[in-house]
């Protein structure tokens, strides 16, 4: 690497870690904390959590009974909820009855994956949803509603012999069900895993790559620091690159945490209306 | 029904805890100490771990005070408005409906001053034509009573007329019988009688 920078220290602020890297200094998680496992992403996700519980308790007291919100903040979450439930999730389900039990858990996902993904764009923190642990303990807990879902509806056997599609005609008299159905449930049963591993990986995939992206702007720095004429141009369209990726981070924050909350959606409505 | 959902999505978390635990609580040297690679899929069974717990307790808690509450309060807010909206509508029928009422009853009470004028200009004329023809019956009455006093009056006045003419003359006669006249007295008589006559 020239001018002594190591690509893997510069992607450090991508990854999950014991500590918190500040220009002034490091600073480590407690001892006894890292003893249990906690680390920089898992405070981070507590940070969100501690927003959503901030954000929203208080908005459940100025709403309750019917009341209109009052003031531009308060409103500002109200529209995204309403949203959700009225254009996001109630459309990908089927009805508002039958939406009605998973609107509290894809509203929870909806923010948890939004404020993760946006602790990523302050000054020093992180995505914890850069992490594919992260993402595949969500899209492992969305595959557990999904499947609950679906078993729900159609009872444990109903929801798994669902997933053949039927199809009539019969080959040598004998139906063709009966012949694809074994090759068919094997292969709709992996797609229905897979579905939810693409929802782990596109998530991931996202905010890892872009604040790589980012990271590699900011490295165009120091490693043309040896020679004065060409740092100063490269700073220049180093900053600049890094303003823009920034805003574009900023939309892909909002835009991955509706894509997961959209498809968990649409896989809850699909286990539901098997067919 | 959600009652069922998160017992279900409870079980299978514990399910997936009891998986993970072992080999996460307590390995927080398995990708400490400052090491970063750039394989963004590398596993760390802690990070799973609490990243679990933590979405499993902010969805519990969140879900029973305020995403709950939220949807309950959206949807009341929803009936709410769809009730005034429809108490809206039915005034705004019953509106037109009186709209309509008092429209037919101002049609119909122009139509019945419309008639009550009719009616007063056909009696006001019966009653002047009533009038005068009262009138000119009267004054035909009048005309014929006038005449017959009129024509009573010439045959009373004919008659005294004709009866001081009788007494005038038989006066004149008895005078005549018993005296001698002369032209010049006779003429004085009759003169005498005249005027006695137009006095009288």
């Amino acid at each position: 690497m020239s001018g002594g920078i190591n690509i893997a220290d510069l992607a450090g602020h991508v990854k999950d870690t014991y500590s918190f890297h500040f220009p002034w200094g490091h600073w480590e998680i407690p001892q006894v904390l890292q003893t249990f496992g906690v680390s920089k992403y898992v405070l981070l996700e507590l940070g969100a959590a501690a927003v959503m519980f901030a954000v929203f308790i208080p908005l459940a007291r100025h709403i309750c009974g019917g009341k209109p919100a009052k003031g531009r903040f308060w409103n500002m979450f109200e529209v995204f909820l309403v949203y959700l439930k009225d254009d996001v999730i109630v459309p990908s389900i089927g009805s508002a009855k039958e939406a009605a039990p998973y609107i509290p858990y894809l509203w929870t996902l909806f923010f948890f994956v939004l404020f993760c993904n946006l602790a990523g764009m302050l000054p020093w923190m992180g995505s914890p949803t850069g992490s594919a642990v992260v993402t595949g303990v969500l899209a492992l807990i969305t595959f557990t509603v999904v499947t609950a879902a679906g078993m729900k509806h159609h009872g444990t056997v109903g929801f798994w012999k669902g997933m053949v599609p039927h199809i009539e005609g019969k080959i040598a008299g004998i139906d063709i069900v009966k012949i694809l159905g074994p090759f068919m449930f094997v292969l709709e049963v992996f797609s229905f895993f897979v579905k939810h591993v693409t929802l782990c990986i596109r998530l991931m995939a996202n905010m890892f790559g872009g604040h790589l992206m980012l990271a590699i702007f900011a490295a165009f720095i120091p490693m043309s620091a040896w020679a004065i004429y060409i740092w100063i141009p490269i700073t220049v369209c180093a900053i600049l690159a890094s303003v823009a990726v920034s805003f574009l981070e900023l939309f892909v924050a909002f835009l991955q945490a509706y894509i997961f909350t959209f498809l968990t959606s649409v896989y809850i409505g699909m286990s539901i209306h098997q067919h | 029904m959600t009652r069922h959902l998160y017992s279900a999505v409870t079980l299978i978390s514990v399910a997936v805890l009891l998986a993970v635990m072992p080999q996460s609580i307590f390995a927080a040297d398995e990708h400490g100490g400052g090491q970063t690679s750039l394989n963004p899929l590398e596993w760390a069974s802690n990070t799973a771990f609490w990243s679990l717990v933590i979405f499993v307790i902010v969805f519990a808690l969140l879900g029973k005070f305020a995403f709950r509450p939220i949807a309950a309060a959206l949807d009341a807010r929803e009936q709410g408005i769809a009730d005034k909206i429809a108490a809206a509508a039915r005034l705004n029928e019953e509106a037109k409906d009186l709209m309509r009422q008092y429209q037919d009853k101002l049609d119909a009470s122009r139509d019945e001053v419309r008639q009550i004028m009719e009616t007063a200009k056909k009696d006001a004329q019966r009653v002047a034509d009533t009038i005068v023809e009262k009138a000119n019956a009267a004054a035909v009455q009048e005309r014929e009573r006038s005449a017959k006093e009129i024509e009573s009056a010439t045959a009373s006045a004919l008659q005294t007329i004709a009866e001081r003419s009788a007494s005038l003359a038989t006066n004149l006669a008895g005078r005549m019988i018993r005296a001698e006249v002369k032209p010049e007295q006779h003429r004085d008589l009759i003169n005498a009688a005249l005027q006695d006559f137009v006095k009288s």
